[in-house]
């Protein structure tokens, strides 16, 4: 006789409202496979909460980070650039949310020494955020944008919009990058 | 950067961009797994050695670089992806169309190469690079 299956269950959360945390990761992801095709056995390392690399050399000493690195992927198995993605999906409608956008902007900008900066937004906030400086004060290096697109019958899709531009960054950066590297492990990685 | 090491990426990279469409590039996405991993041993063993190797012997070339790894005390374990392609290499080469899932499996075998080849000896070259 043969074996029947069981019917395919239905799935009925398709209504059920998530959080901002939840669609934060599912952006989280997505941005770390875009990230992951784009560049070569890159280690990624997803909001890497110990990364406390911004607090120096660039950054006034006293200044508190608000700002998080939510996707982190350091090309060439760690020893290649250094990019990082800062999400930001929350819908610029009101004033309010415009002004911290643009600070997130200015403070991805002016303090975070990576190579390569990416500010991750919804569909809906792409016009406003393209509209901010994103060139960086000494010509060199330009912050990308991607677009992260929320689909309610999957999960989301995530397209670089505008392609960033290398920045120089502080040789002292990156040894603490190397280091940061040794005490953490990677979320994505090649394993030999 | 050396022009193998250049070589290396550029067929890795051009692997990724095929893979968008493995089902209708399996045979290139795992040719190119295999020549990448190649070109990766040669900068490799160029780095460690001065030369790199010349000839169609690869599986000698592999030896060599296990030989130069273990010299210099640096982890070996990543050369087994090599090995395993380049067992590969003549079904790959002249069986036609390679499947979809062995293609795949070359080109997972490629990327862990070339990660092994970064974390143990090509690394950073410069601090700003």
């Amino acid at each position: 006789m043969p074996k029947t299956q069981p019917p395919p269950m239905r799935v009925i959360s398709e209504d059920i409202p998530i959080s901002g945390k939840q669609r934060e990761g599912r952006a989280t992801n997505v941005i770390a496979e875009l990230l992951m095709a784009k560049l070569l056995v890159p280690k990624i390392f997803l909001k890497p909460r110990t990364l406390k690399i911004f607090l120096k050399p660039d950054l006034n000493q006293n200044a508190k980070p608000f700002l998080t690195i939510d996707v982190l992927a350091i090309d060439r198995a760690g020893s290649g650039d250094i990019h990082a993605v800062h999400i930001f999906l929350d819908q610029t409608k009101d004033l309010r949310e415009q002004i911290k956008l643009a600070t997130h902007v200015q403070f991805l900008l002016s303090y975070i020494p990576v190579h390569f900066k990416y500010i991750a937004v919804d569909s809906q906030s792409i016009d406003f955020v393209s509209k901010q400086q994103l060139f960086a004060k000494d010509g060199i290096g330009r912050v990308g944008i991607i677009e992260v697109k929320e689909i309610k019958s999957g999960p989301p899709e995530a397209r670089i919009v505008i392609q960033p531009e290398r920045f120089r960054v502080n040789p002292d950066a990156i040894k603490e990058f190397d280091k940061f590297q040794n005490r953490a492990r990677a979320d994505m990685e090649f394993r030999s | 950067m050396t022009t193998y090491q250049e070589q290396a990426e550029e067929l890795l990279r051009a692997m990724k961009l095929l893979m968008e469409d493995i089902a209708s590039y399996k045979s290139a996405v795992a040719l190119l797994a295999v020549h990448s991993a190649i070109a990766f041993n040669d900068a490799v063993s160029e780095r460690l050695t001065g030369i790199a190797h010349k000839g169609q012997d690869h599986s000698t070339a592999s030896r060599k670089t296990r030989s130069a790894c273990v010299k210099n005390k640096i982890d070996t374990s990543g050369i087994k992806h090599l090995d395993y392609l380049l067992s590969k290499k003549n079904e790959y080469s002249y069986s036609g169309i390679v499947g979809e899932k062995k293609s795949q499996d070359a080109a997972l075998n490629a990327q862990r190469f070339a990660s092994w080849a970064y974390r143990t000896v090509l690394q950073r070259e410069s601090v700003n690079a």
